[in-house]
């Protein structure tokens, strides 16, 4: 949240919006107290990673925060640290299990402009998959999109497969949060008193797997839970394998 | 049953009033404070910190190291000892702002630079900002935003339990109203901060209201209605509050302060030399042909760059193309030429616009001279390959 000085009004925080609004429609489909997993594999040409090709690891993008009372996500500092933490390490030891070399992401490295654009596209991409990549109740999906599944970065990509060397490119993306007291507290009552529900604590993970040379999103997982808890080993274990449930590695 | 209902309703209101009661306000940042992990200020820095990653990979952000430089000295100079705290971006967005995030990352907008009339009117700006950043502005709003969507929750459910719960509506909007009120009351605060800041650093108090009486004749001068309206009607979801009022605000203050400070033209007039054709040329993209031919005016009466002035108010002439505007451009380009400050392109949109007139001598003579003066251009080879084209009819 940042203060401006000027008139303008517009909003720092669209983005962050859309994010929110993207995942709010998911649970509206996929909710469920266990976890539940929506796996898309690409309609176009797609032959799997030989061993021998190597996967670039994205630093996952990270966010946990605490739904209050008044439905309101505020992010965590520790909670954030924790559960990037816990679903780096889960992700490294599952995917240590798959015939591949990984490299890492170096976030800390000095981008090119090409680059940062490229996560952000990814972002942008990935949050309209969720919007407008499958079909069900509140969600939108696309009509020229019917039985495809060939969303694209672009050949653009090829500029991280030529600095790291990678031939695709893994991508994470998990948000959660959970309930304080005083939701917890509100949704009794209004339970008790009207038989209505609250939205309450969750997580939502994605991941995809883009080709380095085409810029094509060829798997791509939605899973979400409000029963794991990355914050802890065992329920970053258990989103991680949900997560890479089917993935052609 | 009603009964115990009440008694659920009541004990939970009563929870509920306690938590929506915690207090939004908190104390002056100390110098190199920094939040606890687990707390919700952490959690907007984090925030913060994550705007500041892209913000520093953007490229909209300015490098040009002069430029950085001397936004970087100006905070300093104002912030005194929480200067190392804070750290600034120039982005180059063509509107006059600056903002301020909770974790010291500070953003100044290449429009305000533009607008600024003097090196005063960005300090005040920029105290402004430093002044949202000391005072946690931003965590006091995040708290009030909290508190007000629970009051609200509490509210419909009183409203649900009357039997009326159409009423839940009101009660979102009387929470959305107070969090933009509490946003208004911090602006005054900065408003204030942010003068005392600057004044105490020597500059004259009387600049402050001037770069709003500014924009408030640019927004006159707008080409949008709705925008020209809009100024002048304070509502309740404004976060701001009217910029009349500031006004009054700041003249009052100034009033009051001691009459000497200095403007910091020098310096200032140095960067505007500088870098005035990459601000203007930002300012054609919002389109507002008006505004940009307020600016201009405004520039041309304080001496900044003639050459420049007139090649990008002809500019806008070509872009609006209202009836008449040809000509204007065309006078405004000429006139451009005559003056060393003008960018390259003022030649070749002067040959443009005699090629178009089918004075391919006159064109060729412009194209020529902008090639000299732009041996790198990027369109070279295009404007080369004209030259020769027109040689070979003569």
């Amino acid at each position: 949240m940042a203060i401006r000085w000027g008139l303008s009004q517009t909003s720092h925080l669209q983005g962050a919006k859309l994010k929110k609004l993207s995942i709010l429609m998911l649970v509206g489909v996929f909710l469920t107290s266990c976890t539940a997993t929506s796996v898309k594999t690409t309609t176009n040409n797609f032959t799997k990673p030989t061993s021998s090709q190597r996967i670039l690891l994205m630093e996952p993008d990270v966010s946990m925060g605490v739904l209050t009372a008044g439905g309101l996500v505020e992010p965590r500092a520790d909670w954030t640290a924790s559960a990037q933490k816990n679903l780096m390490a889960s992700l490294g030891s599952q995917l240590q299990e798959k015939n591949h070399t990984f490299l890492n992401y170096n976030p800390s490295r000095n981008r090119t402009e090409k680059e940062t654009q490229l996560l952000r596209l990814h972002e942008a991409v990935g949050q309209t998959i969720l919007v407008h990549g499958y079909s069900g109740a509140g969600l939108l999906p696309l009509p020229n999109k019917k039985g495809k599944f060939d969303w694209t970065l672009g050949t653009g990509v090829r500029e991280l497969n030529q600095a790291y060397g990678a031939d695709y490119a893994l991508y994470v993306f998990s948000s959660g949060s959970y309930a304080s007291g005083g939701r917890v507290a509100a949704s009794l009552i209004m339970a008790g008193l009207f038989g209505a529900s609250m939205q309450m604590g969750r997580q939502v993970a994605f991941a995809s797997l883009v080709d380095l040379r085409t810029g094509d999103v060829v798997w791509f997982n939605v899973a979400t839970t409000t029963s794991s808890d990355p914050r802890k080993d065992t329920g970053a274990n258990s989103i991680v394998k949900s997560l890479l449930k089917d993935i052609p590695l | 049953m009603t009964f115990i209902r009440t008694k659920i309703a009541a004990l939970f209101a009563l929870l509920m009033f306690l938590n929506s009661c915690a207090s939004t306000s908190a104390p002056t940042l100390s110098v190199g404070q920094k939040p606890e992990l687990n707390t919700d200020e952490a959690g907007l820095w984090m925030s913060g910190d994550r705007a500041e990653k892209e913000i520093l990979n953007s490229p909209l952000r300015v490098k040009d190291p002069k430029l950085t430089a001397y936004v970087e000295g100006l905070v300093c100079r104002l912030a005194g000892p929480r200067c190392p705290d804070i750290r600034v971006y120039v982005v180059d967005l063509p509107y006059l702002n600056a903002s301020m995030h909770p974790n010291g990352m500070m953003q100044v907008w290449t429009g305000l630079l533009l607008r600024a009339d003097n090196e005063a009117q960005l300090a005040y700006v920029i105290g402004h900002e430093i002044a949202h950043y000391a005072e946690r502005h931003s965590l006091e709003r995040w708290r009030t935003a909290k508190n007000n969507t629970a009051a609200a929750l509490i509210f419909a459910i009183g409203a649900g339990l009357g039997g009326v719960p159409e009423l839940a509506t009101l009660g979102n909007l009387a929470a959305i109203s107070n969090i933009f009120g509490h946003s208004r009351e911090n602006e005054r605060e900065a408003d204030q901060l942010g003068f005392e800041m600057y004044t105490k650093a020597g500059y004259d108090p009387k600049q402050s209201a001037e770069i709003w009486k500014n924009l408030v004749a640019e927004v006159e001068s707008s080409d949008f209605e709705k925008k020209r309206k809009q100024q002048a009607r304070a509502g309740a979801f404004d976060t701001h509050p009217l910029t009349a009022e500031r006004i009054a605000v700041l003249e009052s203050l100034s009033s009051q302060a001691s009459p000497s400070g200095f403007t910091g033209e020098e310096a200032f007039q140095s960067l505007m030399d500088e870098y005035l054709d990459r601000w203007l040329r930002s300012d054609l993209r919002r389109k507002d042909y008006g505004e940009s031919l307020f600016l201009l005016s405004k520039l041309e009466r304080q001496n900044r760059r003639p050459g420049a002035v007139n090649f990008f108010r002809g500019e806008v002439y070509r872009l609006r193309r209202l009836e008449g505007d040809p000509d204007l451009a065309k006078a405004s380009y000429e006139r451009a030429i005559r003056f060393d400050d003008a960018p390259p392109e003022a030649w070749r949109a002067l040959g443009q616009v005699y090629r178009d007139l089918n004075q391919d001598g006159r064109a060729a003579q412009l194209y020529t001279t902008y090639l000299e003066k732009a041996p790198n251009a990027p369109d070279r080879i295009l404007v080369q390959n004209y030259l020769n084209q027109t040689a070979g009819y003569q």
